[in-house]
């Protein structure tokens, strides 16, 4: 039910979590995708958990 | 499109960039994102978002912006937000400053507030933080010890730093770190201490470097250092330290400087309401705080001193409706909650800001003066639905009494 609302709503969605504009509180668009700010939250989370061991990584290397 | 079906290489979906061009991909059911786009939505997010709001944009805000902001949540204290407004100017001046070898070097001035408690030190730095666009962090001195001793060492307020800039030493290394509760690690006594004095001095001497500007190894997953453990390592010079105090008993030191102080057949008496604290605090010196326990080292690494004032009557009231978060808004957004109308008479106000002076706890005694004098009306309000307003009088504050209340159906005024 969900889901056919928000397709008649409109086509604009996420193409991460399906949601449409909406559903979400922002959408960024690119060339053929969208990505939505909880999204974006997300990866965020990842990314900043994989420079907390990239940083750590980086000055070991430089150490020796 | 990119599809990655194309050779078998994953791509971005926004820059069609290939896995091994980007750091990270993160894959979703059928399209993927890299780091770098990530970053640049994160900016037009952030974009959008301030300009929604105050244009806190790329430029930067002038120190009688910042003032202004400051005024909107800190009643008085002008000078003290004169420093802090100049102070953080000249931050953002200093980071973006080009620097070319024959350029003069700007160096940072740290600041150490003084005032006594709840007159806005911590609200000061919190309300600085929030229109700030460079890291801030905001961490307290209470629990810091010397390195090998159980408490946290003093590395790990650059760490809070680190995390508030998510992890970019870059972004971290131009921040402003607010040291709250500096006061609590004075040298306790004049003569040093027999034993080793871990938590005083022995800190003071740990934040000198690091204030001063070091290359501080930093423990990425906090906790004490230990031999196995991997370090960050952080350069200190350009983060500018903001370090506030109570210092309970400096008017004395003060005082006994000034010789304000007499005693014999001679005396002048003195009223107490003549020694205005904030008064007294606006003339200190190092010297004061070094007989109060601050190493002389570490009084030579913050040179602008900020005194905060006491709150007196009339800035209390103030303190108590102006604020964009005052108490008395707060307590009429509870109560909005409920669905009733929450006033204020002017002599309850007066009021609650003479007993909040009485009790010398600064601006937090207002909260508790109206926690309890509203404790009984907010505990039946919940269960009656017939009230649509609470006028608050005197007599409330004062003898506990109970509050106006204005019903719904007969429009009857009843003092219940």
């Amino acid at each position: 039910m969900g889901w056919k609302l928000s397709l008649l709503g409109s086509r604009r969605r996420c193409s991460f979590c399906g949601r449409s504009e909406a559903e979400v509180s922002r959408l960024v668009e690119g060339p053929t995708v969208r990505i939505c700010v909880e999204c974006l939250e997300a990866c965020n989370e990842v990314i900043r958990k994989e420079r907390k061991e990239l940083l750590v990584r980086k000055q070991k290397e430089e150490e020796k | 499109m990119t599809k990655k079906k194309q050779d078998g290489i994953l791509r971005c979906s926004f820059c069609a960039k290939s896995q091994e061009e980007v750091t990270k991909l993160i894959a979703g059911p059928t399209v993927y994102i890299c780091d770098e786009c990530i970053d640049a939505c994160n900016e037009i997010i952030l974009e959008e978002t301030s300009q929604a709001g105050k244009s806190t944009g790329q430029a930067h805000l002038k120190p009688n912006e910042i003032f202004e902001h400051l005024n909107d949540y800190v009643i008085g204290q002008d000078r003290a937000k004169k420093i802090l407004s100049v102070a953080v100017y000249n931050h953002y001046r200093r980071i973006e400053a080009p620097t070319t070898s024959s350029d003069v070097e700007l160096q940072k001035s740290n600041i150490l507030l003084i005032g006594p408690t709840g007159a806005g030190k911590t609200l000061l730095a919190q309300t600085l933080a929030k229109q700030l666009n460079v890291p801030f962090a905001l961490v307290d001195a209470t629990t810091l010890t010397e390195a090998g001793y159980v408490g946290e060492d003093v590395e790990n307020i650059i760490l809070r730093l680190l995390q508030a800039a998510d992890y970019d030493l870059e972004k971290a290394e131009r921040g402003i770190i607010y040291i709250d509760e500096i006061d609590k690690i004075s040298r306790r006594g004049e003569n040093p201490s027999i034993t080793r004095d871990v938590s005083g001095e022995g800190v003071q001497q740990a934040l000198l470097k690091i204030i001063e500007g070091t290359l501080a190894s930093v423990p990425p997953q906090g906790g004490r250092k230990h031999p196995h453990q991997e370090f960050v390592q952080v350069d200190t010079s350009n983060i500018l330290f903001i370090c506030g105090g109570a210092f309970v008993g400096l008017e004395k030191v003060i005082e006994s400087r000034i010789g304000k102080k007499m005693m014999g057949f001679g005396a002048k008496l003195r009223d107490k309401k003549e020694t205005n604290l904030g008064e007294v605090l606006d003339q200190v010196r190092p010297e004061d705080l070094l007989k109060f326990g601050l190493i002389p080292e570490f009084i030579g690494r913050l040179p602008v001193v900020a005194t905060l004032r006491d709150l007196d009557e009339d800035a209390m009231l103030r303190v108590l409706t102006e604020p964009k978060n005052a108490v008395t808004k707060q307590f009429q957004r509870f109560f909005n909650l409920e669905r009733v109308q929450l006033k204020f008479t002017d002599g309850a106000l007066k009021t609650v800001a003479q007993e909040a002076v009485r009790r010398k706890t600064g601006a937090r005694g207002l909260r508790s003066i109206l926690e309890e004098a509203m404790l009984d009306t907010m505990y039946d309000l919940p269960s009656r639905t017939d009230v649509v307003e609470c006028i608050v009088t005197e007599e409330v504050i004062t003898k506990r009494a109970e509050p106006l209340l204005l019903y719904k159906k007969a429009d009857e005024k009843q003092a219940s």
